[in-house]
């Protein structure tokens, strides 16, 4: 099975397109995040889907960073960073209402790739979201770091990142990092309901909504505002 | 007692520094700010000291009632060495390598507020203490500098109560804002205070030079003009 096979999109006939990344850890470099943004091309291009959802398989939403093939191909770093920010900053922009169902444990990239989206739900027995950086000596900079303080506020970031506690996933909505908990049956159905609900009754034009988006929050590196490329 | 005696560090066995405040409302001036870094020198030296809670005097009225304005006002020429020590206290609690966590025994008022959201933690009394800055009764325009402080650390609703409208918060008012992290009765304040200290850590070991980056990095301090308070 390819790469791509393994992060597939589902189209369902209420509107929503499902991407499920079955990927083991589902592990981020730069032919995994190549599939992701095919997968986001096919959503894109589906004008009758009005809602995005992802989601993992297992144990893992996503365990972030594939750290192994990063030092494995060290020339292919600045390539993976590039890939790595705009792919975030293409989930922050999405022109249709984002819900991470968050299966599994969500690690740093997997964090991060968590809070891109519009909304998160978690299951309510299984599963951490959590930044260990701080455990790995790895700092948090410039454009991710952007990405945190849009979507955590303060005592968020003490708890998760800072401290790099485990965060179950009631402790997640407490902290305001995700929106809601449910049991692993209703991940989806929850997830549709959060994107659902975004729409309510409305008919939001896409460029409309990745504009707004863009416009409320900036993508900015280094302190200087960097329009979105994808 | 001489000056340096009211603000002492005590090591406990647990691996918990207490640094208690113990001179009268705890104001900062110049000698005191220096007295408070010395105190945090000695903490950063003891390599075995896991987490920082800082108090005042558990049956005083005060954690710190702010800057000294009587002797700033008596010689304005020491504004600029003040401001500039005032800000470096601030932040560098604000990046501490290690957890602090401030068990606020009572009124916390401007300067002393600001030292408190400094802090990873807060922790009030549930029967008495404000929390408060009452810059906007006294025409005092915070500069940017300080304002920092105050928007890395409560959200606008936290910041409209307490800063703009300077109304007095009381601790349970204060957890409903997010100002602090929760209350207890008096004689738990230090205990609960090492419990968020201790839970900030967990099971985890986390190097001293890599927490303090990580703070620097995730609560920048990016104002430099701090010539003027």
């Amino acid at each position: 099975m390819s790469v791509e096979e393994k992060y597939t999109v589902e189209f369902t006939e209420d509107g929503c397109a499902i991407l499920r990344m079955k990927n083991g850890q589902n592990r981020l470099n730069v032919m995994t995040l190549m599939a992701i943004n095919k997968a986001l091309d096919k959503v894109e291009q589906n004008s009758s889907c009005r809602v995005l959802i992802t989601t993992g398989e297992g144990k893992f939403y996503s365990n972030g960073l594939d750290l192994d093939w990063l030092k494995a191909n060290p020339e292919r770093v600045p390539e993976f960073n590039v890939l790595l920010i705009d792919s975030m900053w293409r989930l922050m922009h999405f022109p249709l209402p984002t819900v991470a169902a968050i299966n599994g444990h969500s690690f740093a990239g997997g964090g991060f790739l968590a809070i891109c989206h519009d909304y998160r739900v978690m299951r309510s027995d299984r599963g951490w979201i959590s930044w260990n950086e701080t455990l790995i000596n790895l700092r948090i900079r410039g454009p991710m770091q952007e990405i945190l303080h849009l979507k955590l506020d303060s005592r968020a970031i003490r708890e998760s990142v800072v401290y790099a506690k485990r965060i179950t996933g009631p402790e997640a909505v407490s902290l305001g990092i995700v929106d809601s908990v449910t049991s692993a049956d209703r991940l989806i159905s929850e997830a549709k309901s959060l994107g659902f609900g975004a729409l309510g009754k409305n008919n939001i034009d896409r460029d409309m909504l990745k504009t707004m988006k863009q416009d409320t929050f900036p993508r900015k590196e280094f302190g200087v505002e960097i329009p979105s490329k994808m | 007692m001489s000056l340096e005696d009211k603000y002492q560090v005590s090591f406990h066995d647990d691996g918990c520094a207490v640094l208690t405040m113990k001179n009268g409302q705890n104001r900062f001036n110049l000698t005191t700010l220096r007295i408070i870094n010395k105190a945090l020198d000695q903490v950063e030296r003891n390599q075995s000291c896991r987490i920082l809670v800082t108090t005042g005097d558990p049956g005083g009225r005060f954690y710190s009632n702010g800057i000294d304005l009587d002797w700033l006002m008596s010689d304005p020429s020491h504004m600029a060495e003040f401001t500039a020590l005032l800000l470096d206290t601030m932040w560098r609690v604000m990046h501490f390598p290690i957890p602090t966590v401030c068990a606020i025994n009572g009124h916390a008022f401007a300067g002393g507020a600001f030292l408190a959201l400094c802090h990873d933690y807060r922790i009030m009394r549930s029967d008495k203490g404000w929390i408060s800055w009452n810059e906007t009764l006294i025409q005092y325009r915070i500069p940017e500098s300080l304002k920092e402080v105050i928007t890395t650390k409560i959200d606008s609703r936290a910041i409209r109560e307490s800063v703009i409208y300077a109304k007095r918060i009381t601790g349970p008012e204060a957890v409903s804002l997010g100002i602090i992290d929760c209350v207890t009765s008096p004689d738990k304040l230090i205990s609960e205070a090492k419990s968020l200290g201790f839970g900030a850590i967990g099971k985890n070991n986390i190097d001293r030079d890599m927490l303090r980056t990580m703070k620097q990095d995730l609560f920048p301090r990016k104002v430099t003009e701090t010539s003027k308070l």
